[in-house]
């Protein structure tokens, strides 16, 4: 084959053809569709945050527990709507106890003592501080932190000496089964008990290096010395032309206290805080906990998230309203929205019929219409999940308290958002009846569309200015402009073409303008980015007057 | 009676309050709770649906530990958002001796109960 041209070309007659630069990039925030949780669980890493999808729910996060037994079950109801209503993953930060303990799953390979008619028991569990103990094969953690337990598997290849007598092995293949539904969720996983082994591709076969390759749920801790599997070991080889495993279940995870300290709280959030992956909106899993709802409601001015909440729809109005004013000044910003539902329905994961919030079903409904798109990429967010195109879904749903006028008055005056019963003429529904923020404002940001698309209008050019950080810094006010203003494919033009702003006269009948110039105190160093929008707004009341006129 | 009082910071470990509360004593148990608010206060852990004015003593029940420790820290939580640094924002009186033979509360609840007047 002729080659035309090259890499790089000094003094030589040729071509040189340069790499290609794909400046072609267009950028997305793919956390649209994601929510962050906070709640207790039964299952769910406790050192980072898990990502759990609708597939598999019950798997990660254990299985639902009865709103009867414990208010703390409600963290999965919200989690479980929101995925079945539109949002594709739920970052989940489990609450736990400081009195946690993570035991090692520890296998042991020993053969039956002279005369005994059974070996002793492969599997059992230890502390991480005590290590391997004497006369152990080998020792796992699994991260995912089950409260009811793990199934562990062993079995060990069947070796020969060059005679065909069975000698000990050092290979074993270990799994993890799911005790509630019997089927395999980690493994199996083959490889050698000798740290020097490695496989016909010259990789390490070493069982740790294995398992590490494979997953980051279960971790070698360590494995013994010079460890073999004996030849009358009860996982040795086959059986019937089938691997004999050794399985036990292993209750290793004792999860302490279900009641949280601040500090324990802190933590749970500071794991939000430092996820990856990203999400759009903050969720306290209908926690009545009030440090709680402070810390998640501070969580989210801090990284720019809405936090939509639930108050408690046992309380009264007035109860209601207090409750908010008791939380304060945390959930007073347009990050904290609040959602107040009177009423009972059948809990949809573990049966029974209960109050529980709201607040999930909104996150599922908001990350649907943010999946819905146009042409450049805008989501309707300045359509709110709200009003009579949405109704609350729910089996059974009872309203036990009847709101008047006055009190719905109150509600609103707290920045309160009811879900009540509402006959619509399109038709009837449990329905959010408001879209207000926790801002105290009579201004655009009391309203849950304009934090909507100012938190993600805020979102993209921070985004973007992570792009921009380290280039040139004529070329990066080139980039931030276009980015920003390009007729075709900058941003403001897009949303105003998506219908979510409105000229005013403020910006000379414009909707939207935008300046990107040096810092004149750092010229060389700093850029400064400026933005004024007008947004769009939502009829939250509508004052119509018939006039009678005298017929003539 | 056994009087509780709890402070700003008291969430931070709630843990001896808690016991103080709960010694010797079988759930349900009757108490009531007052604050020093400068408003009325709503804490939905106590099972309380309406709201609780400054200074009123209104009786509860604690049906479980971890109501018990909700309440402590849904208390402490609010001083910290009132900010206020009085020692007995809230109060908690349980009515009935403690039971004889009971684990007895240890360190800072030890002196917040021993502080409380007698009835």
């Amino acid at each position: 084959m002729t080659i035309q041209m090259s890499r790089s070309i000094g003094k030589r007659s040729g071509v040189q053809q340069n790499f290609i630069s794909d400046k072609s990039e267009i950028g997305s925030v793919a956390s649209d569709y994601n929510g962050g949780f906070i709640g207790r669980f039964t299952r769910g890493r406790i050192d980072r945050v898990i990502a759990v999808s609708a597939e598999k729910l019950e798997r990660q996060l254990g299985a639902a527990v009865s709103l009867s037994v414990s208010a703390l079950g409600e963290a999965q109801i919200h989690v479980f709507e929101a995925l079945r209503d539109g949002m594709q993953q739920a970052i989940v930060s489990r609450l736990v106890a400081s009195d946690a303990v993570n035991q090692l799953l520890i296998a042991t390979a020993a053969a039956p003592a002279e005369g005994a008619p059974t070996a002793p028991a492969v599997w059992a569990t230890g502390l991480e501080s005590e290590g391997l103990p004497s006369g152990a094969l080998i020792a796992f953690k699994h991260l995912e932190c089950f409260n009811d337990g793990l199934t562990c598997e062993i079995n060990a290849e069947a070796a020969e000496d060059t005679k065909a007598v069975a000698m000990p092995s050092k290979v074993i293949t270990v799994q993890f089964v799911d005790p509630a539904t019997g089927k395999v969720i980690i493994g199996p996983f083959t490889g050698s008990l000798d740290p020097l082994a490695t496989d016909e591709q010259g990789n390490s076969s070493f069982i740790a290096d294995v398992i590490e390759k494979g997953t980051d749920l279960v971790t070698v801790v360590e494995v013994a010395s010079g460890g073999s599997v004996p030849v009358t070991c009860p996982f040795y080889g086959k059986s019937n032309g089938k691997a004999k495993f050794s399985s036990s279940t292993l209750k290793y995870f004792s999860e302490g206290r279900t009641v949280y300290t601040a500090l324990e709280k802190s933590a749970a959030v500071d794991r939000l805080r430092r996820s990856r992956p990203n999400f759009t909106y903050l969720c306290a899993g209908g926690s009545e906990d009030i440090a709680l709802l402070g810390m998640m409601s501070d969580l989210g001015l801090e990284i720019n998230k809405q936090f939509p909440f639930d108050v408690p729809g046992r309380l009264s109005p007035e109860a209601a309203a207090n409750f908010i004013q008791s939380i304060g000044a945390s959930v007073k910003t347009f990050y904290a929205q609040a959602y107040w539902a009177p009423l009972k329905r059948n809990n949809p994961i573990a049966g029974g019929k209960a109050y529980f919030g709201t607040a999930g079903q909104q996150i599922g409904l908001r990350c649907r219409r943010n999946a819905q798109i146009n042409s450049k990429g805008i989501a309707p967010r300045n359509r709110v999940v709200a009003g009579s195109e949405y109704g609350l879904r729910g089996a059974n749903i009872t309203q036990t308290y009847e709101v008047s006028n006055d009190e719905l008055e109150l509600l609103a005056a707290n920045q309160i958002n009811p879900c009540i019963f509402k006959d619509y003429p399109s038709g009837a529904k449990y329905a959010w009846v408001d879209s207000l923020t926790g801002a105290q404002t009579t201004g655009a940001t009391k309203l849950i569309a304009v934090a909507e698309m100012g938190t993600w209008l805020d979102d993209k050019v921070a985004a973007y200015g992570q792009e921009t950080l380290q280039k040139p810094m004529a070329e990066s006010i080139t980039m931030m402009t276009r980015f920003l203003g390009h007729p075709q494919s900058g941003l403001l033009p897009a949303i105003q073409s998506a219908g979510w702003l409105n000229p005013t006269g403020d910006l000379d009948g414009a909707a939207y303008q935008a300046q990107v110039k040096r810092n004149e105190a750092a010229p060389y160093d700093e850029m400064d980015v400026l933005y004024d929008v007008c947004y769009d707004g939502t009829n939250r009341i509508t004052r119509a007057q018939q006039t009678i006129v005298r017929q003539s | 009676m056994t009087k509780i009082k709890i402070e700003q910071g008291a969430g931070d470990d709630p843990t001896e309050l808690v016991a103080a509360i709960v010694a010797g004593r079988k759930y349900p148990f009757t108490a009531t709770i007052t604050h020093k608010a400068v408003k009325p206060l709503v804490v939905p852990s106590t099972g309380l649906c309406e709201v609780i004015e400054p200074g009123k003593s209104v009786p509860f029940k604690f049906k479980n530990y971890e109501q018990v420790w909700a309440v402590v820290t849904d208390s402490a939580a609010l001083a910290k958002r009132y900010e206020n640094d009085e020692k007995d924002f809230v109060v908690i009186e349980v009515a009935g001796d403690e039971a004889s033979g009971a684990p007895k509360p240890q360190g800072k609840a030890a002196v917040k109960a021993a502080d409380a007047p007698s009835e």
